[in-house]
């Protein structure tokens, strides 16, 4: 026996299977990196062909939305639900900000109060967001015009009549939207901003909105986040300090009115005639819900009086020429200071109710006039 | 067949091949801006 022996008897042995296994996990190799490199490329695929605007609306909404505030990802999957399958029957769809979310009830209330007026059922839909610009609003519109039949109703402030093209342009990087729609795309391109690479697939083209939200793969035992129809509702009212400090951003918003109203309208038109292509939608304008303090500190600014003052000579004469109705339904509805938690959010329930009652009416007057005018022809 | 090494190396491939997904994800949305809009609500 010779020192020299014991080694070679010692390296023949086979290792045992635990230590196999912790060496193809520690140490990296040529077969690791391959496999690391697969499985990336594989999740990337399965983003790419799995997450189609039929499993984003049925399924996967819920998951992605960072929290019940983020209505940005639901209304995209109410969009693309209503795409996905669309309603049979005459459908009401309304479009707009937070002020429309916090004034509208519920979308089963306003339904209910229209189907008592016109004896018959109907679909109601609501695409709200906050912050929702008409640029935004005009890519719903596009997305959903060709899936229903009915009315859409589209919200107008002086704050998107005054909104400058850095808001379009905004919009565009951020891809709050996962809709792609070439109304959108048209608007870009009239602005002479650079219209993104179109894929025709919903995780290529809206990849920006998906993988601002990587978060959730970590999420993804939780429960799905459910919306908050009226976030409105958890902030704290607005008291005379609140009012002095921010009165002037508010105001401030519709100084640019003068300069970008003219292309502003001329977006909401190209939205209309789109919509009234097919010759069974009909449009009307619903004006933005507001404080009635904001108009009343307006009157005591000349600035914003005139502002206020021209925006609404304007709207109804864009009305007129387009010749559809223009609502404004906060006198009707009775809406107070009280109702409101600060310059444009209603968070009375009460108020919300008579609002609903109100925008049912109209919606309703309008329903029957089209099957009137269905009839005749 | 050596199958524990090769489990070993399957568990690494998707450890690892997950963060490294997620990283360049992180990545993209960095370079590109993305970003999850908050509404401020003043």
């Amino acid at each position: 026996m010779t020192s020299v022996d014991l080694p070679a008897s010692t390296e023949s042995r086979p290792e045992k299977p635990f230590d196999e296994f912790i060496r193809g996990l520690t140490q990296p190799s040529l077969p690791g990196v391959i496999g690391i490199v697969c499985v990336a490329m594989l999740l990337g695929a399965l983003c790419v062909w799995g997450i189609t605007p039929h499993f984003f609306a049925s399924s996967a909404a819920g998951y992605l939305m960072k929290n019940s505030n983020d209505d940005y990802v639901s209304v995209s999957a109410e969009v693309l639900r209503l795409t996905d399958s669309p309603p049979v029957k005459p459908t009401l769809i309304a479009i707009g900000d937070s002020m429309m979310r916090e004034a509208i009830s519920s979308a089963n209330e306003l339904r209910q109060d229209i189907s008592v007026t016109i004896k018959s059922d109907l679909d109601v839909r609501i695409f709200v967001a906050s912050s929702l610009t008409h640029w935004q609003e005009a890519a719903i519109a596009d997305c959903v015009r060709n899936h229903m039949h009915g009315v859409v109703v589209l919200e107008i402030t002086p704050f998107n009549l005054a909104m400058r093209r850095g808001a379009l342009s905004e919009a565009m990087h951020r891809r709050q939207l996962a809709l792609t729609s070439d109304a959108f795309d048209d608007e870009l391109r009239r602005a002479g901003l650079p219209v993104p690479r179109r894929w025709n697939n919903l995780f290529m083209d809206h990849y920006q909105f998906f993988v601002a939200r990587e978060e959730s793969i970590f999420q993804i035992m939780r429960e799905p986040v459910e919306k908050d129809d009226h976030p409105a509702d958890n902030l704290r009212p607005w008291g005379e300090k609140h009012w002095q400090q921010k009165w002037k951003s508010v105001s401030g918003w519709v100084n640019t009115y003068k300069q970008n109203h003219v292309a502003n309208l001329e977006v909401y038109e190209r939205m209309i005639d789109r919509l009234r292509k097919r010759g069974d939608i009909s449009v009307a304008l619903l004006e933005g819900v507001q404080n009635p303090q904001l108009d009343e500190r307006a009157e005591g600014s000349a600035e914003a009086k005139k502002i206020r003052g021209q925006y609404r000579i304007d709207v109804e004469a864009f009305a007129k020429r387009q010749h559809v109705p223009y609502w404004d339904l906060r006198e009707e509805s009775n809406l107070r200071m009280e109702d409101f938690v600060d310059y444009a959010h209603i968070t009375n329930p009460q108020a919300r109710q008579r609002y609903t009652q109100c925008l049912a009416k109209h919606a309703a007057a309008l329903l029957e006039s089209r099957q009137l005018h269905k009839e005749l022809n | 067949m050596n199958w524990p090494r090769i489990f070993g190396l399957t568990l690494q491939a998707i450890v690892v091949g997950t963060l490294l997904f997620l990283a360049v994800i992180k990545l993209i949305a960095t370079q590109s801006g993305a970003q999850v809009f908050h509404y401020q609500g003043f």
